[in-house]
């Protein structure tokens, strides 16, 4: 999946790309280099998240700048034998931007029927992704529809527990239960493949789904 | 569940770790609540990875950033950097030259031991302490209790309040050759209190600067630190018109033996390895 490294200033109308040579060791190693090419990098993947979390541009703008700074301080904790860059990253990002909704008391509108809003095998096809992303992907399509239906109200909408259940019908505690095992196999079946371990360096079989 | 739960750990509380793993994976720490420190060695990242993995695979991000919005981060990013470089370089920096507070002995402190793969960056250090020194012969002995400057009531409050303190130093800031600096030779003055790390920057007599183009940056020699890595005092403009500006001093890491100050001409956003372009130098005497 390597590519050549992405050109250091792109074009506003370019593709974001994200694979590439490991950069993340070089933002831990604090090299100045590191700075332009990891927003190069990445900077179509956090403003596409911060996009969707925040409630206009220019949130999103003081979002992305947050998330940068986390990650050039988070960096040295990455581990290339348990998760893809772009996949560390969106965790750091997304980790970032909830925090920043629950401290506004804020979270996005209420999506109108979201489980059909973006077709997962349309989107899915045209990512240039990264290993562990495709099979993601692939370990979704296993989990039980309602499973599905919760992650993916959690996953893109940041919806809670309530909103969901409110949304859905189902009761709360089902919610949560289906959050909970549907993540929890998400990452049995990713780490069945190989492509996420625990700290330990475990890769556990998966377990119900 | 039927994964066998690992060693101090009994199923039950497994499951409630893992209830506490998917509720930071999916909402965020706050709603997680808090989990017992017992519980720490279990608290892996697995699920916040495979919930971002997830997300990338379910909604690919498509979206291109706003042009501008590369330099507003990059900027900040190297001074995050330089911030981190100083901080660094702490443990060296100890038991060097940490009594020496005149210019002197910091030209002593920054021509000595440079590492070979840095020089590029330190040369200028020495240029500069060798325009301090110079400066010495003729800089006149300011009064911390002297002239209120003239400049903005906020600022005048809170000069005045620093220059009260016993341990505020205040040192003349001398032009140098460069055109940006139309003074005759004092350009203005740095208060600065150690102990309270606050300090001020009075310029006048600086050209004014377009951000779009160019900004002016504070740096600090520390005696205490290691003179290749001066410390960060903050970017600012000189707007047009302003014959006098007051700059806070904003060191991105502390400051325990202030030696020498140093305004720079950089690239907007400022810089982590200085163009090497003074406009105005303070040595601490």
């Amino acid at each position: 999946m390597a590519k050549a490294a992405p050109e250091p200033d792109p074009t506003p109308n370019e593709k974001p790309s994200f694979d590439g040579p490991p950069i993340l060791p070089r933002v831990a190693t604090g090299e100045p280099a590191a700075i332009n090419e990891c927003y190069d990098r990445f900077g179509g993947l956090v403003w596409s998240l911060a996009r969707r979390f925040c409630a206009n541009p220019t949130d999103a703008e003081d979002a992305v700048q947050e998330i940068f700074i986390d990650l050039w301080k988070s960096a040295e904790r990455y581990d290339s034998s348990i998760a893809s860059e772009t996949t560390f990253v969106a965790m750091i990002a997304r980790r970032r931007l909830i925090d920043r909704n629950r401290r506004r008391q804020r979270r996005p509108p209420m999506p109108t029927l979201p489980e059909q809003s973006a077709a997962p095998e349309e989107s899915i096809g045209q990512a240039e992704m990264s290993e562990d992303v495709r099979l993601a992907a692939e370990a979704f399509e296993q989990l039980r529809p309602e499973q599905k239906q919760v992650l993916r109200l959690a996953i893109h909408h940041g919806c809670s527990h309530e909103q969901i259940a409110t949304t859905t019908g189902m009761p709360l505690g089902t919610v949560k239960t289906h959050a909970r095992r549907g993540l929890i196999r998400m990452r049995e079946i990713l780490r069945a493949q190989g492509k996420l371990v625990d700290e330990a360096g475990n890769r556990p079989g998966g377990d119900e789904a | 569940m039927s994964q066998t739960p690992p060693a101090g750990i009994d199923e039950r509380s497994l499951d409630h770790v893992e209830e506490w793993l998917a509720d930071r994976a999916l909402l965020g720490r706050g709603d997680a609540g808090t989990m017992p420190r017992r519980f720490a060695d279990h608290l892996d990242e697995g699920l916040d990875l495979a919930a971002a993995a997830l997300d990338l695979a379910l909604f690919p991000p498509r979206e291109v950033p706003p042009a501008a919005l590369r330099a507003r981060v990059t900027a900040r990013l190297r001074e995050v950097a330089a911030a981190a470089n100083a901080a660094a370089t702490e443990p060296r920096a100890i038991g060097a030259s940490s009594t020496a507070s005149t210019a002197s002995t910091a030209s002593t402190a920054l021509t000595g031991g440079f590492a070979a793969s840095r020089s590029g960056s330190t040369g200028w250090w020495v240029a500069a302490a060798a325009i301090a020194i110079a400066l010495l012969a003729w800089l006149p002995s300011l009064d911390p209790r002297g002239a209120s400057p003239k400049v903005g009531e906020s600022g005048e409050s809170a000069i005045a309040a620093l220059r009260q303190h016993a341990s505020t130093k205040v040192v003349a800031c001398a032009c140098t050759d460069d055109p940006l600096c139309r003074a005759d030779k004092v350009c203005g003055e740095v208060l600065w209190n150690a102990e309270r790390q606050e300090g001020f920057l009075r310029l006048r007599g600086v050209a004014a600067n377009d951000p779009r183009e160019l900004q002016y940056q504070l740096w600090i020699v520390d005696s205490s630190r290691d003179a290749r890595y001066p410390v960060d005092g903050g970017v600012f403009d000189v707007p047009a018109g302003e014959e006098e500006i007051l700059v806070p001093i904003k060191a991105a890491v502390p400051v325990r033996d202030a030696a020498l100050f140093a305004v720079s001409v950089e690239k907007p956003g400022g810089t982590v390895v200085s163009e090497r372009r003074f406009v105005a130098v303070a040595p601490v005497s």
